[in-house]
């Protein structure tokens, strides 16, 4: 028998080899990480309307179909998330977790522009000392994540507690947003792939 | 040749000038470092070290921002020095050795846009080759022993501090507690274990050894004999029943004749089946082969299905007879009669403290004569009976009070019947035993120790004895009053 075509190997996306293993021992994303990625994919929803079917566009013009299968699995590797409500107790690959970072940083250059806005917008209120709320877009931005992170996490974890108030999860959206600004950056994939795993390598 | 590098961003600029090493274009030796922010007046510029510290300072606070773990590049206060301020800003903190025009303020406060441009005209810088390749900018996890825990160290230390005291505390109270006692079963396993040792053997041994050499064969069935001590049948009239049927059960099975009385001691399951059987002396172990015992032996599956058993003497007499005689039940010995008749002194004194006077004149009188009253049993019939009531009246009183004086004292067996035969002179003739309990007890009652051997043409007559459980004697006519 003639064998036309070399034997079908898991291809695994070059795209994902730009993000080192920093020597990870386990497959499994650390509890944090997953939280983290959770969270940042909330802010770009708040963001951003059309959120899931840009995140799906996303994942196709990256090529990441193999890793980031359809619109539930994403859902189900957001939901490996702790502090969830329907909190699927599966672990988070590596792989999944790099191709949810590069899915962010992609969305978040195409988000370049809002996010400086709504920046420079903070700087303002804060220099005149005015409340957030005098700032229409990033009021919205704040009351979609609000509601967003409300609907979403357990309300009974200790973590999801201290983000009970309005305040606590303004400063929260907004630090988010520092952190989708850094996702902009030219070497932002690799910033937010190795703060993952801040504290979590020997 | 001077080269000038610029990465443009909205609120920062870079500027890095130096030489080239070589002919190429490319910047390998930085001179010159200059960062202008919008906002700040004068740029902050610097020599090599400058740029160094401000990239790691500024890269490593970015992933500060990212993670929210502190790192320790940042936190260099002898450098640069990068540290949240209030809101969106953040605070730059530069040594003033390393800025060229250190006279202006050495505390910069930039905001987060002002920042990310910083970072993102060193991110920019490194990702290009054609300056200063041999600087790269590390970006990787920060190591588990950098990371500072938030709780404080008594904090921490609490949940093994909890721990070791709950175990201490529950040692103690173990400690307190008295050590409980190891008691060793009391044997449960040695009875089982004994008996399922020797279960199987047993009945192995038996079927081979039967059909081995007789000497084997008969002393295997002994050991069949030794467990079946369990239980023995007391019931007498079930033992006389069986008496009989092993009887019958031998006389059909012998075929063969001996020189010689052979005798064993035999073993009867309550079914009548021979379940082992033992010589009594050697020329039985050697003929053991011609009787009909080891093809009648029963041997059974389980030594504990056999329940009671009755042990019986079997004696095969050379003409073909077949005696059983009950173990527990004392009979007179078939010899007595014969000794009697050979030493026939030897019997009146036996009894000669029973009843005295007669004795004498009845032996004196009546001279060995060939008797028809066996000892044990009796003739249906008297020819002569007793017709005097008086005298009858008298030997009644006479026999009971010779049964009362003889019989023995801790007598507990059941109520049992006699006939008693006697003769004018009150001598006892014979006597026949009622049933199967009163053949046991025979011995107990001392009436066959009374026996004497009187002619039976003198004028006899029969008496009932009774002696009751409770001890009491009675004694009537056997025909009644007259």
């Amino acid at each position: 028998m003639t064998v036309k075509s070399p034997p079908e190997k898991s291809i695994k996306s070059p795209i994902l080899d730009k993000l080192p293993d920093y020597g990870i021992q386990s497959d499994e994303c650390p509890r944090r990480a997953k939280t983290q990625l959770d969270f940042i994919m909330l802010a770009v929803e708040a963001l951003e309307l059309n959120a899931s079917q840009v995140m799906l566009a996303a994942i196709r013009d990256l090529g990441l179909q193999d890793v980031l299968k359809s619109r539930v699995h994403l859902w189900r590797l957001r939901s490996t998330n702790p502090l969830r409500k329907f909190n699927q107790r599966q672990p988070l690959t590596l792989e999944e977790a790099k191709a949810l970072v590069l899915v962010v940083c992609y969305l978040c250059r195409k988000l370049t522009v809002l996010i400086r806005q709504l920046f420079l917008g903070y700087q303002q209120l804060q220099d005149q000392q005015l409340s957030l709320d005098h700032h229409f877009r990033l009021a919205k931005y704040l009351k979609r994540f609000r509601s967003h992170f409300r609907a979403r996490m357990n309300p009974k974890r200790a973590m999801v507690l201290a983000y009970s108030t309005d305040e606590k999860l303004d400063e929260l959206a907004l630090s988010l947003l520092t952190q989708l600004l850094l996702c902009t950056g030219t070497r932002g994939e690799e910033r937010l792939w190795a703060s993952l795993f801040d504290g979590e390598v020997s | 040749m001077t080269i000038q590098k610029q990465y443009v961003l909205p609120n920062c600029s870079l500027i890095l000038e130096g030489l080239s090493a070589d002919a190429s274009n490319v910047l390998s030796i930085l001179a010159n470092a200059e960062f202008k922010l919008v906002g700040l007046e004068a740029p902050l510029a610097g020599g090599s070290d400058f740029f160094k510290a401000m990239a790691s300072a500024v890269s490593a606070y970015c992933q500060r921002l990212l993670s929210g773990v502190d790192h320790p590049d940042h936190m260099d206060e002898t450098l640069v020095a990068v540290a949240p301020d209030e809101g969106q800003y953040h605070q730059l903190r530069v040594k003033p050795e390393l800025i060229e025009n250190s006279s202006g303020p050495q505390t910069f406060r930039l905001s987060t846009v002002q920042l990310f441009d910083m970072a993102e005209a060193i991110d920019q810088f490194c990702a290009d080759t054609q300056t200063l390749p041999d600087f790269s900018l590390s970006l990787a996890p920060l190591p588990r022993k950098y990371v500072r825990s938030d709780e404080p160290l008594v904090q921490r230390a609490m949940p093994p501090l909890l721990g070791l005291g709950t175990v201490a505390i529950a040692a103690l109270g173990l400690f307190l507690l008295p050590v409980p006692e190891l008691r060793e079963p009391e044997n449960p396993l040695e009875q089982p274990s004994a008996d399922l040792l020797d279960a199987p053997e047993t009945p192995l041994e038996n079927e081979t050894d039967a059909a081995d050499t007789p000497a084997e064969a008969a002393s295997a069935p002994n050991e069949t004999d030794t467990p079946v001590q369990n239980t023995a049948i007391t019931d007498s009239t079930q033992i006389a029943a069986l008496q009989q049927q092993v009887e019958q059960t031998l006389t059909d099975g012998l075929d063969a004749t001996f020189d010689q009385p052979l005798r064993y001691q035999v073993s009867v399951a309550e079914n009548g089946d021979i379940v082992g059987y033992s010589p009594s002396d050697d020329a039985s172990l050697d003929a053991v082969d011609s009787t009909p015992l080891p093809e009648l032996t029963y041997i059974p599956v389980d030594n504990g299905a056999v329940g009671a058993i009755a042990q019986f003497d079997v004696t095969f007499t050379p003409d073909g007879a077949v005696e059983v005689v009950s173990e527990q039940v004392v009979v007179p010995e078939p010899d007595a009669a014969d000794s009697e008749e050979t030493a026939p002194d030897a019997q009146p004194e036996d009894t000669s403290e029973s009843d005295s006077q007669p004795t004498s004149d009845s032996q004196a009188s009546l001279p060995e004569t060939d008797s028809d009253v066996s000892i044990g049993t009796l003739t249906a019939q008297i020819d002569t009976p007793i017709q005097d009531a008086d005298r009858i009246y008298e030997l009644n009183q006479e026999l009971r009070r010779t049964i009362t004086r003889n019989r023995a004292d801790d007598w507990s067996g059941p109520t049992v019947r006699y006939r008693v035969r006697l003769d004018e002179q009150g001598n006892v003739t014979g006597y026949e035993a009622d049933d199967a309990a009163a053949q046991r007890y025979a011995a107990a009652s001392q009436i066959p120790s009374l026996v004497k051997t009187v002619s039976a043409d003198n004028p006899q007559l029969d008496f009932l004895v009774v002696i009751n459980d409770e001890n009491v004697v009675e004694v009537n006519p056997w025909d009644g009053w007259p």
